[in-house]
């Protein structure tokens, strides 16, 4: 295992005792859509972006309670994770599977990741494009990761809340090039 | 009279793995994942804990 938290890869899953609280509470039926939400935890690490996954799916996604408030659904969510959200913020939408998914970027701290969750240096990807009536076809996690970092990068600039929330992430997100909500309204 | 649809459960574990389906079939599937993906023996009671049911009984 290297020392770099950036690179680090967490031990096996057996380090979970048991399963935790449900994380969200949803009910569920194959005869209608389902929807659903995923949270991307991001962390900056010496001066370097750093995303967090569980370490059995490509993101951590829950079910969304019809009639519950989404914010609320990945805040109790992180909650149960012992993660702590310094922004929370819903940044795209997309059509994967049977499930329309609702994506929230977070920004979170290192200090109380799941011993099981996967913690990688972020790359830069060119996002899904679709033509101008048609989603992408295919639409990756690192893809709707590159567009929140893109959102984020938007909203250090545009609002001031999240400005003085994330001091330092201007130049940190410089690269990206600024851009509000979008769907990805395609099959992942 | 067509027969209620048997209630469907949905179960998240916190490695992000997800399964949804009846009371046996997620029973059967998350005691499955706790033994082969976390070396965790769970009871159908362990498992329906983390369940939520369809309807609101």
């Amino acid at each position: 295992m290297t020392n770099d938290p950036r690179q680090q890869r967490n031990p096996p899953s057996t380090q979970i005792r048991g399963l935790p609280q449900p994380l969200s509470e949803q009910p569920w039926s194959s005869d209608f859509v389902m929807q659903a939400i995923e949270v991307l935890p991001i962390a900056l690490v010496d001066g370097e972006l750093v995303s967090l996954r569980p370490e059995h799916a490509e993101s951590f996604i829950i079910a969304w309670p019809a009639g519950s408030k989404p914010e609320e659904v990945a805040a109790k969510a992180l909650n149960g994770l012992s993660l702590r959200p310094t922004v929370l913020h819903s940044t795209s939408w997309r059509h994967a599977g049977s499930e329309v998914v609702l994506t929230y970027l977070a920004v979170v701290s290192l200090d109380s990741v799941p011993e099981s969750w996967l913690k990688t240096a972020i790359e830069r990807t060119d996002l899904a494009r679709g033509d101008t009536t048609a989603p992408p076809p295919v639409i990756g996690v690192d893809q709707v990761l590159e567009h929140a970092l893109r959102h984020l990068a938007w909203l250090v600039k545009d609002d001031n809340e999240i400005a003085a929330a994330l001091p330092g992430w201007l130049t940190v997100l410089d690269g990206y090039v600024p851009e509000p909500f979008r769907s990805f309204a395609g099959e992942s | 009279m067509a027969n209620a649809p048997e209630p469907q459960w949905n179960v998240t574990c916190q490695c992000g793995w997800r399964t949804q389906g009846t009371r046996a079939s997620v029973v059967a599937a998350v005691q499955e994942h706790g033994r082969t993906e976390h070396a965790v023996e769970l009871t159908p009671g362990q498992v329906m804990e983390q369940a939520t049911r369809l309807d609101n009984p």
